[in-house]
């Protein structure tokens, strides 16, 4: 194609999104939804990824020794720990860290620092907490250390919460796989809605296309501008999507981030997950826009 | 074929880039500018809407083709702008055989030729300026030369005061008369109308054919469908009649006889 026609399908183009301002809005109010649809349900994957991974990040294997025990002692055990497989870091807390870290969790609870200063020793253990390189390997790993009888280690912390992981583990993945299904599903009946609007305002257009083929109009020349109104149709849906997006989840993930306990960051300029979600809608709206322009003016085209 | 009709292209834009085009029509080539030849059209199952029709135009001709509605006027212009290939026999512009055109050709036929129709077919979200520039678009023509063309010919079908108005804003007569200018814009060696006078009223439809035979008079050949017998019988010229698909009476100077 020449720069002159380029230039006029896109002048074309732009002047019948403006001349058919209807249909236009009718287009772009449905690919608004379809994009809002496939956010909505994205930022959804993105809270449920990250509280999966805070929580899989929480379970730790804690092994308390005894008081009074040496470092180095501790630290020798660390060294063999550290060999075993599957483990993917060790933290040494000694007990003077444990006693600030207790004062620090229990800073508003007056009675506790009342009662802890009273005893006249330090009554925390020091401790060394084993994190494992994925959430099914810490069970192997706290049998082996329960396996071995190492000196004065007081107790292995893991038992406890074991079964809750592996219950919220099961719920979690039954939850993403059941909501990625709903999730297709949804964006499908919306591309559908989408695609059939688009086919509609062409239909509405069809005696335009004869006129232009009989005037002698390559196929190319008349399908263009319909690409054009496309790729604006695209282009002004994301811009109202982000514009009604923005607001709600900026009021809505502070909230989630305290109820679950994470930190998404969806709504500064720096945020990663925010620029997806806008690479998401750009390449969606373009391509549906696109598509959606192509497979319906092919039809008149009697290609 | 298509690298013949691009060749084509090319020779004539050029010829009208230097300004006064020469005008086809007297063109010293021994050739027709129209021709059937044993053309049949039969619509399934059997209705044969063209039979054996057979029939030339000379270049610079003004030719009118008349009969009852069903007499396979409509048949033959379909022919004409290749919307339909002929079943039997073939149909020439110049020396390009219809029958021959592939879809991707036909862009390029219908830069040749110009059509005029009984329901106008302009675009309806373009202004009457925009409406003529289009077939030039269409044809590559530069901006510069648009709207320098434009105007112009849209003052030779006497529009030049309505370059901004919209369709819907005009008379059935000013419609007509912007489709011809439409027609003429990318200088067409064939102007085809059909019916074009059919929604209009009689001093319209005279004013229309009087275009029609001024722009005959510059040197394009036309050929006219038509059942208007008071205007066929004003004109004065070749008139073709066509019956049941077959052609009934062919006169130099002829009238509307049916």
């Amino acid at each position: 194609m020449g720069k002159i026609t380029l230039l006029r399908v896109i002048k074309n183009g732009w002047q019948n999104f403006w001349r058919h301002v209807w249909l236009s809005a009718a287009a772009i109010a449905v690919m608004t939804v379809t994009l809002s649809v496939i956010s909505i349900l994205l930022v959804l994957s993105f809270l449920t990824n990250l509280s999966l991974d805070s929580i899989k990040d929480k379970v730790d294997i804690s092994v308390d020794f005894e008081l009074g025990t040496e470092e180095s002692v501790i630290r020798n055990y660390e060294e063999r720990v550290k060999q075993l497989p599957d483990v993917a870091s060790t933290r040494y807390i000694s007990a003077d860290e444990a006693y600030l870290e207790f004062q620090k969790r229990h800073k508003d609870d007056i009675g506790i620092i009342e009662a802890i200063k009273e005893l006249d020793e330090n009554p925390l253990f020091p401790s060394l907490v084993i994190k494992a390189t994925d959430i099914s390997k810490y069970e192997s790993i706290s049998n082996t250390l329960k396996a071995e009888a190492a000196p004065a280690v007081h107790e292995i912390n893991f038992e406890d919460n074991r079964r809750a992981i592996e219950t919220l583990g099961k719920l979690t993945s039954g939850l993403a796989r059941g909501g990625t299904v709903l999730a297709i599903l949804f964006a499908l009946v919306s591309v559908l809605v989408m695609y059939n609007t688009i086919r509609l305002t062409i239909y509405n257009r069809r005696e335009e296309i004869e006129i232009m083929r009989l005037v002698g109009a390559t196929n190319a020349y008349i399908r263009w501008p319909f690409i054009i109104e496309g790729i604006i149709y695209g282009l002004v849906a994301v811009l109202i999507t982000m514009a009604v997006l923005l607001p709600l989840l900026s009021s809505f993930v502070p909230k989630m981030n305290d109820y679950l306990g994470i930190s998404l960051n969806l709504t500064s300029v720096n945020s990663g997950l925010l620029w997806q979600l806008v690479a998401v809608q750009l390449f969606l709206g373009l391509v549906l826009g696109v598509l959606s322009s192509t497979f319906a003016v092919r039809k008149y085209l009697h290609e | 074929m298509r690298a013949i009709l691009i060749e084509r292209e090319g020779t004539e834009r050029s010829g009208v880039g230097k300004g006064k085009r020469r005008p086809i029509g007297r063109k010293v080539v021994p050739h027709n500018m129209l021709k059937f030849h044993k053309v049949s059209k039969i619509y399934p199952p059997d209705i044969r809407a063209l039979n054996e029709v057979d029939f030339e135009v000379a270049p610079g001709e003004f030719i009118s083709i008349v009969g009852q509605s069903g007499a396979g006027k409509s048949s033959m212009l379909r022919l004409m702008t290749g919307q339909d290939k002929p079943d039997e026999g073939d149909v020439f512009i110049e020396k390009l055989s219809i029958k021959d055109l592939t879809n991707e050709d036909l862009p390029f036929l219908r830069r040749k030729i110009g059509v005029v129709y009984q329901d106008i077919k302009l675009l309806p979200k373009k202004t009457v300026f925009e409406n003529v520039a289009f077939a030039m678009e269409v044809g590559g023509y530069e901006a510069s030369k648009i709207e320098h063309e434009v105007p112009k010919i849209l003052e030779l079908v006497g529009m030049e005061g309505r370059l901004d108005s919209f369709p819907a804003e005009l008379s059935g007569g000013e419609k007509q008369r912007v489709a011809i200018a439409r027609a003429l814009a990318h200088k067409p060696i064939l102007l085809l109308a059909d019916e074009p006078t059919g929604n209009l009223d009689s001093i319209n439809a005279w004013e229309i054919v009087q275009l029609l035979l001024k722009i005959n008079h510059y040197g394009t050949t036309v050929v006219l469908a038509t059942h208007a017998r008071e205007l066929v019988n004003s004109i004065k010229k070749r008139v073709v009649t066509l019956e049941h698909g077959r052609v009934a009476s062919d006169e130099q100077h002829g009238r509307y006889r049916l």
